[in-house]
């Protein structure tokens, strides 16, 4: 199954897949990057899509779907203010995923996947606060202001 | 505003910049910065550095080869390429070979210079002259070690040099006591006529001499008198008509807790007016210049820096403090690759381009997060397929 088929597949974002970028809004959209734009397999807007339907849960923002060595991945992006005391939020948002691929979301599930945070703007915080290893614990990654997918 | 740029100088292809208040020179081994630094010295003390060889029995006969394997030390001539090597000092073109002609009228040394080879200013614990190195040692290592001979000899009259109550806040010698000398203390005494350096611990008398220190303490004692010699006991905030300080790779043999305490006594440096220059292989120094940065974007009062230092809040660390955060902080790094220097001042934890902001300093721990993170993020796969 490809990222498109997964997400027309999932309840809720089925109508949200958008080709290359477009699912990112305007202002996330210059965040993320692909070495080979041929690459990219399509994006979704969680947020945006999930918005009605779970309107005080800690939704992510996107994902996007990329053909990266060799294997057709996810990136999982949230874009956040960068500060230490984000943290926390950032964690809750990532546990809120992963709980919904779980449940809601099991063809997205399945594929290879990074969960990546990007600053929306300017970035207060270091690689080498234990905070981050924490985050990476939980599976996820911060990445500064951009995401380049290779 | 102080500016310099090089082309083509050693491993430099070229390289721009702009001195600030505290200026941090990053980057890895071998790309230029300690040349950069003997050249600022160079250049902000031409006079001083020709008169000083010249005390010395030194005679370049006006030859630039042969001034900087003096300068620079042996074999230094062929950092510079005849016809392709330029050096612009606050934009205007410095003219070298000319430099190590004409005879320069003497002047103050403006710029103090801690080399990061300053372990071998002290021998068997007590500084060597400058006549003692070969005419080949870099003039940054016999000058440093030189002063330090003045220092011990003529400037302590007493036994002890650490602790010592007109040397240093007493903050600073509560926190070095602690996190450097272990409760020993820095002592002149005298071993079969000789004087030398000792580690003495308590009332008892009894006395570690030189070879048996820790490799930390034999790195930190130079680093000590050097910062004694910067901050007079006197009411006077600087040392002569000094106005600039280099200090090269700080942190080397030290614990993290004394890399933040000497972080900290550079503030002081900072506070009584010198311009400070360090280069640094250590996360944790920029780190702390990262959180000046930052802290002083958010204006921060004094007490949320001390925090960074675990320090208490007295008076005179406040002021430090406060003066920090007024500071002009700029950083640069010092590219392998493109032989060039980039100014990361911004200190972001990732640029554009994918590459580390931190000059490569904060990279290993952005790689161990990646990596456990991946792992993490996609541990039972199969069961979720």
């Amino acid at each position: 199954m490809s990222f498109q088929e997964a997400v027309e597949a999932t309840p809720g974002v089925a109508g949200a897949y958008r080709p290359g970028l477009r699912a990112l809004r305007a202002m996330d959209r210059d965040k993320v990057s692909a070495d080979n734009p041929r690459n990219l397999a399509g994006s979704v807007d969680l947020d945006g899509a999930l918005q009605a339907g779970m309107p005080d849960d800690p939704r992510w923002d996107y994902g996007v779907g990329a053909n990266s060595a060799g294997e057709e991945k996810v990136f999982w992006v949230e874009v956040h203010p960068a500060t230490e005391g984000e943290i926390e939020a950032v964690l809750a948002k990532l546990m809120w995923l992963k709980q919904w691929l779980q449940d809601s979301a099991v063809a997205l599930d399945g594929f290879p996947r990074e969960f990546v945070w990007i600053s929306s703007g300017r970035t207060a915080i270091t690689q080498r606060s234990p905070k981050l290893k924490r985050l990476a614990l939980a599976g996820g990654v911060f990445k500064g202001g951009h995401l380049r997918i290779p | 505003m102080t500016m310099l740029k090089i082309g083509s100088l050693g491993q430099i292809k070229q390289a721009e910049l702009t001195f600030g208040d505290l200026t941090v020179l990053v980057g890895p081994q071998a790309t230029g910065k300690s040349i950069t630094l003997q050249l600022l010295k160079l250049l902000v003390d031409t006079g001083y550095v020709q008169e000083e060889l010249r005390r010395y029995g030194m005679d370049w006969a006006g030859k630039l080869p042969e001034f900087f394997d003096l300068y620079f030390g042996e074999g230094m001539r062929s950092i510079w390429h005849e016809g392709q090597s330029s050096v612009t000092w606050n934009g205007k073109p410095a003219d070298m070979v000319a430099l190590a002609k004409r005879k320069r009228k003497t002047e103050s040394e403006k710029l103090f210079f801690i080399p990061a080879q300053r372990v071998l200013a002290l021998r068997d614990g007590w500084p060597r002259p400058f006549t003692d190195y070969a005419p080949g040692d870099p003039f940054a290592v016999r000058e440093f070690s030189e002063k330090l001979r003045i220092l011990v000899e003529r400037e302590f009259t007493v036994e002890n040099l650490f602790p010592q109550e007109k040397r240093l806040k007493k903050a600073f010698r509560d926190l070095l006591r602690r996190d450097v000398f272990a409760n020993f203390q820095l002592r002149i005494n005298k071993f079969r006529s000789q004087k030398r350096l000792v580690l003495g611990a308590g009332a008892n008398g009894d006395t570690l001499p030189y070879m048996v220190w820790s490799a930390g303490q034999r790195e930190f004692v130079p680093l000590l008198l050097g910062l004694y010699w910067l901050m007079p006991s006197t009411k006077v905030s600087r040392r002569g008509d000094i106005e600039w300080i280099v200090i090269e790779e700080l942190e080397m043999g030290l614990h993290p807790n004394a890399i933040s305490v000497v972080m900290l006594m550079i503030f002081e440096l900072l506070q009584r007016g010198y311009k400070v220059c360090l280069s640094t292989h250590s996360p944790q120094v920029l780190e702390c210049v990262w959180a000046l940065k930052q802290l002083k974007e958010h204006n921060a009062r004094p007490e949320a820096l001390l925090e960074v230092f675990k320090v208490d809040r007295d008076q005179g660390l406040q002021e430090i403090a406060r003066s920090a955060l007024g500071k002009d902080i700029r950083v640069f790094f010092f590219d392998r690759e493109s032989q060039t220097t980039q100014d990361i001042s911004e200190l972001e934890t990732q640029t554009q381009s994918g590459v580390d902001g931190w000059g490569g300093l904060s990279e290993f721990s952005g790689r161990v997060n990646e990596a456990v993170a991946r792992v993490v993020a996609n541990e039972n796969a199969s069961s979720r397929r």
